[in-house]
């Protein structure tokens, strides 16, 4: 909302400055985001009247023209504005003026003809984008007076970023009487003086939803014009308050929305058909509106219509039909109050957003409609002429079905706010705001608030008006409050987020990406799963939920492999959304940690090649994810449509499934061209975060045992399978197992290959023997030759 | 006899001081000291002489034999040392040569502020709650006194999902519905998180951060809300702070208020600089998750973890904590 410092001003009588009013505003709640200047200063462009007005004698399109610019004699000004004729009163740049486009005026001689200074358009004054001719300013303006001064320049603009609570400040009135709360000052209401009927022309109006209209005044005004021109004080002020100028009656309903906070429209009369009805569009009804668009209407929207049809939606935008344009004479003019539930979604639902929707949605005064009508009546007979009629006023159901009162509790202002806030104050603060109060007991209150504000309903607004009158920058601090017990944290090994930081230590940087992915990249990686689509993304490409955080940490991975990062190592923790049936609102929400790595295995360093990373650097770093939980972990191949067949593995806890990991698929190559394509892994972060904690157990003194095995086995068994194999021995003295070295080639049959296992033997309570080591080998062997058909090399 | 010792003892004296090399020295040893030794050899010849002379004559090879055996030892000293240091000569390393290994990698900015604001919160007694963020309409805004079609909706561009059965939410306040549903006073939590708004441009990400307080009890006072503001806000930018408390508009709170920071206190101007909102929770909001709204009161406060995050690390363009870019990362390493 813009508004002029002048026009608010008239309205309230204080010395404050604009920055202290603004200030007063921002602390009450009315925050003042920007101010602006009014316009232009005008240095050296005066109010001119043409006196003669001669064609020029070597060029057709010239005028000559005499101009009395207050001057002792008249200016002789060459001019090729089409409207330039005698009586003309107009801005006159003078010699030496410099205009807002940065032109500077000079004496000229033009085709022969002297020429003393530049008659103005609005355009050439920065005030208007007309530039059709000059700008005619009123008859009555003084020859010789600066412009600006006629204007009302210099002017400043205060543009007030409301809250949508606050409809009620939706125009001058409603900001100056925020204004006067603050200054402690009295309202002034300009006078609108009733306006005496002339005619006899009575429109017929019909509320048939009386829930949704609370009034509708209308009247007619015949033998008007239409076509006159709007006042320039008036042009002015809509254009300080950013409302484009339209015709005579159009600009007067816009004047005074904005002067009280009450929307107009205007019909031309003469295309009316018969009684004006507030009723509920029928299904599938069609308008034209103002715009020309034609609307088809649903069953619930409110119309005004005449008999032949809906003449404009109500409360949001006029028909074609019944529009007033320059030829209108008869007129009739609405001021109506329709309730916010009367206009909510309406404007979503037809894509119209208009200012006296704006209004309507967040409450009209529903005692206005009178006086605004008056107020326009007056300015349209005033600027147009003609006649008007007596006032039409038709009631619906009243905004609040009954007097609504508020009771007031002082206690309670003390207990919401955290101190005492004096009594007699409290009746101050409220009936400043123009709410009535009625003591009930002491230091309680029934209260009624005005009928502009929408927006008390309850104690806890009336507390807030208490808070708000009295400043919020003038309430204590109080004591924060006792605080509560520490809550427990949640069972797992990683209840504190040590995960994040044992990646970063790996190289790994965190990454915050968007949760919306393009979906073909997306079906790419998932295999074409059903995901969770946005009816409404900010762009095709980031349409869909993902299911796996590689979907967008891909993109980023992209971005740097783009700028010759050589080795990239990126994670993310976030939710996956996946479509579940079983799962509340039917999407399963996960949380998920998830990473990717390409490039070196280290950084380069100059004692020796970098090495590209693979597999088992990726593998370490998951394995890493879960050093410190009791869990087992355990990684399978697989296969995963986004993964290379045989560089997937499928990761195992304690023998349940929780993520993946491997290289990208090289299907990826054609999507990402002569890029090494990335190693990922992705992990259900709750099963890492409730990974079983470890259990201690006890060191023992006795020296340990190694024994080595060099096993021969198919290519096909995993080494995995051999080391379960030898576990499922159960020895209480094998410690661990190390797999040091595998070996294929020379020696060893084509689908053969060799392992070579290290053995770790102790025994809690004394030392091994050599003979108790050998039997557990014995039984190793056999088992191993059992299930993997593994013989020792070289046997 | 006597000169041959002499000129012996000179030669040898010589050889010792000249040995280059802890092989030679020892030769030389073996040649003067050793069982076939030319000292020993000496001392083998004293059975010859006289018992008087014999007694003077082997004092005089005694101590020609310590004298050279002290000087073999003190050169052989020196040469170990050279070859000490010669060693330590060949081992040492420019210093100032690069370390080998994977630089560490980084937290992302958002996070470390996000960790930060959570542990000034959780401090002072709030548990850290999560919810989902792809929320039903009620949570996110019919619980939180905002009804369909209400003018405030217009506050938050809203991303649908489904036909508009579901959307994501667009602040984390619907954590506070769930958890006032679950559970009744007295309340103490802090949910942080990921919100949407379907809005993108320089100064606006379709996805940022929220971290939302909530505290009902009996007797929760906006002047309790105030304080604990000013304490948090104060620890967060570890000084200490001139704050405003504005009035403003949620529809879940009743009073509202946006707090602003003077720019002079953190030193990046004079202007007001909004950073959070706040108020006391609507009693409609109580009510709705089941909390008798006659004997306890709240206060919530919602912030944006984007907005500190450049306020404590001077980042200027919003767009760059998405971008990942890990030239921006590493440097928060």
């Amino acid at each position: 909302m813009k508004i002029s410092e002048q026009w608010l001003r008239e309205w309230v009588d204080t010395s404050a400055s604009i920055d202290d009013l603004a200030q007063q505003l921002t602390m009450a709640g009315l925050e003042v985001d920007d101010m602006l200047d009014g316009g232009p200063l005008l240095d050296g462009v005066v109010v001119g009247r043409i006196l003669e007005c001669e064609p020029h004698p070597e060029a057709d399109r010239l005028k000559l023209c005499r101009v009395d610019a207050g001057e002792a004699a008249p200016l002789a000004i060459v001019c090729g504005a089409p409207n330039a004729r005698a009586g003309l009163v107009v801005p006159v740049a003078r010699v030496g003026a410099t205009l807002p486009n940065g032109l500077t005026i000079e004496a000229a001689e033009i085709r022969g003809q002297a020429s003393a200074g530049m008659l103005c358009s609005a355009s050439e004054l920065g005030l208007s984008t007309d530039a059709s001719g000059l700008w005619p300013l009123s008859d009555d303006a003084e020859p010789g007076t600066p412009v600006a001064d006629y204007l009302g320049l210099p002017d400043r603009i205060l543009d007030i970023d409301l809250t949508p609570n606050r409809g009620d400040c939706l125009s001058v009135r409603g900001v100056a009487r925020e204004v006067a709360v603050a200054e402690d000052v009295a309202l002034k209401t300009p006078d609108v003086a009733p306006v005496t009927a002339t005619i006899e022309t009575r429109p017929v109006v019909r509320i048939e939803a009386p829930e949704r209209c609370v009034a509708y005044a209308a009247r007619a005004i015949e033998d008007t014009s239409a076509g006159a021109s709007t006042p320039v004080w008036m042009a002015e002020r809509l254009r300080r308050s950013g409302i484009r100028r339209i015709s005579l009656p159009v600009d007067i309903g816009n004047y005074v929305m904005l002067e009280f906070g009450q929307p107009m429209h205007a019909f031309d009369a003469d295309k009316l058909d018969g009684a004006i009805h507030v009723r509920l569009a029928t299904a599938d009804e069609r308008i034209v509106t103002l715009d020309g668009e034609e609307v088809t209407l649903s069953a619930d929207t409110l119309v005004i219509a005449d008999e032949t049809g809906p003449v404009a939606i109500a409360g949001m935008i006029g028909g074609e039909r019944t529009a007033v344009d320059a030829n209108t004479r008869n007129l009739v003019f609405e001021s109506a109050c329709f309730t916010p539930a009367a206009v909510a979604g309406q404007g979503r639902r037809y894509k119209i957003h208009t200012d006296s929707l704006h209004r309507f949605e967040r409450g009209v005064d529903p005692a206005l409609h009178r006086l605004a009508l008056e107020r326009a009546t007056q300015l349209l007979v005033t600027h147009g002429g003609g006649g008007a009629g007596p006032l039409s006023v038709a009631e619906g159901t009243p905004v609040w079905s009954e007097q609504r009162r508020i009771a007031l509790d002082g206690a309670h202002v003390e207990r919401l706010l955290g101190q005492p806030i004096e009594p007699a104050w409290i009746e101050k603060a409220l009936t400043a705001l123009g709410i009535e109060i009625q003591a009930s007991g002491e230091n309680r209150w029934t209260a009624m608030p005005p009928s502009w504000r929408y927006d008390l309903e309850i104690e806890a607004d009336l507390i807030e008006e208490v808070a708000r009158v009295y400043g919020y920058d003038r309430l204590q601090s109080g004591d924060p409050g006792v605080a509560l017990p520490p809550v427990p944290a949640d069972g797992g090994f990683d209840p504190a987020g040590h995960v994040a930081p044992a990646l970063q230590a790996r190289g790994y940087s965190e990454a915050i990406t968007y949760s919306f992915v393009e979906a073909g990249l997306h079906a790419e990686l998932t295999g074409g799963e059903p995901a969770v689509v946005l009816d409404n993304p900010i762009s095709d490409q980031l349409a869909e939920m993902r299911r796996t955080l590689w979907a967008s940490l891909l993109p980023s991975w992209h971005h740097n492999a783009r700028r010759q990062q050589s080795s990239i190592r990126l994670y993310e923790r976030g939710l996956r959304f996946i479509p579940n049936e079983q799962a509340e609102n039917g999407i399963g929400q996960y949380d998920t940690l998830a990473g990717l790595a390409s490039g070196l295995a280290d950084d380069t360093h100059w004692d020796r090649a970098g090495r590209a990373l693979d597999f088992f650097d990726v593998k370490g770093d998951v394995e890493a994810l879960f050093a410190g939980t009791a869990g087992r972990l355990a990684f399978e191949a697989a296969t995963h449509p986004a993964l290379h067949p045989g560089r997937t593995a499928r990761i195992l806890l304690d023998g349940t499934a929780v993520g993946w990991m491997g290289q990208l698929s090289p299907a990826f190559s054609k999507r990402y061209k002569n890029i090494e394509l990335p190693y990922v892994f992705e992990v259900d972060y709750e099963a890492v975060r409730k990974a079983p904690v470890i259990r201690f157990e006890a060191l023992s003194e006795q020296p340990t045992v190694r024994r080595d095995l060099a096993l021969v086995v198919a290519e096909a068994v995993p080494v995995a399978a051999l080391v379960d194999a030898i576990e499922s021995v159960d020895s209480p003295e094998l410690r661990s197992i190390q797999v040091f070295d595998v070996f294929r080639g020379e020696g060893l049959e084509t689908g053969f290959k060799s392992v070579a296992l290290g053995l770790i033997f102790q025994d809690k309570a004394s030392t091994l023997t050599d003979d108790r080591v050998e039997r557990i080998i014995d039984r190793v062997l056999a088992v191993l030759q059992e299930r993997c058909d593994a013989r020792i090399r070289g046997e | 006899m006597t000169s041959e010792l002499d000129r012996l003892r000179e030669q040898a004296v010589a050889d010792i001081e000249a040995a280059e090399s802890l092989q030679a020295l020892d030769a030389h040893r073996v040649a003067l000291l050793g069982k076939k030794g030319q000292v020993t050899a000496q001392l083998k010849q004293l059975g010859a002489l006289a018992p008087e002379q014999r007694r003077e004559e082997g004092a005089r090879i005694n101590r020609v034999k310590d004298e050279l055996a002290e000087a073999i030892n003190a050169r052989r000293q020196a040469l170990e040392a050279e070859a000490l240091a010669r060693r330590m000569a060949e081992e040492s390393v420019d210093v100032t040569l690069p370390g080998r290994g994977r630089r560490p990698g980084a937290a992302h900015p958002i996070t470390l502020t996000r960790q930060r604001i959570e542990r000034l919160f959780v401090h002072n007694g709030f548990e850290v709650v999560q919810g989902p963020e792809i929320e039903d309409d009620y949570h996110n805004f019919e619980a939180l006194n905002v009804p369909p079609d209400h003018p405030a909706r217009a506050m938050q561009d809203t991303f649908y999902v489904d036909g508009a059965r579901l959307l994501l939410r667009t602040h984390t306040s619907p954590v506070q519905v769930r958890t006032m549903e679950s559970r009744q006073p007295p309340i103490r939590i802090i949910a942080p998180g990921r919100v949407y708004r379907c809005d993108s441009d320089r100064t606006h990400s379709p996805m940022f951060h929220q971290v939302e307080a909530l505290y009902v009890a009996e007797h929760v006072s906006f002047a309790q809300l105030r304080a604990e503001l000013q304490a948090f806000l104060e620890a967060f930018f570890a000084t200490s702070l001139k704050l405003r408390f504005r009035p403003s508009y949620f529809p879940f709170t009743e009073p509202s208020a946006e707090v602003d920071i003077d720019g002079r206190s953190l030193g990046t101007g004079s202007g007001w600089m909004e950073v959070l909102g706040c108020g006391m929770v609507h009693p409609n909001v109580l009510e709705a998750a089941g909390i008798d709204s006659r004997r306890y009161t709240g206060y919530a406060l919602g912030m944006g973890v984007e907005r500190l995050a450049m306020l404590r690390y001077g980042v200027t363009d919003l767009r760059q904590f998405y971008d990942n870019d890990l030239r921006f990362l590493e440097q928060f390493a």
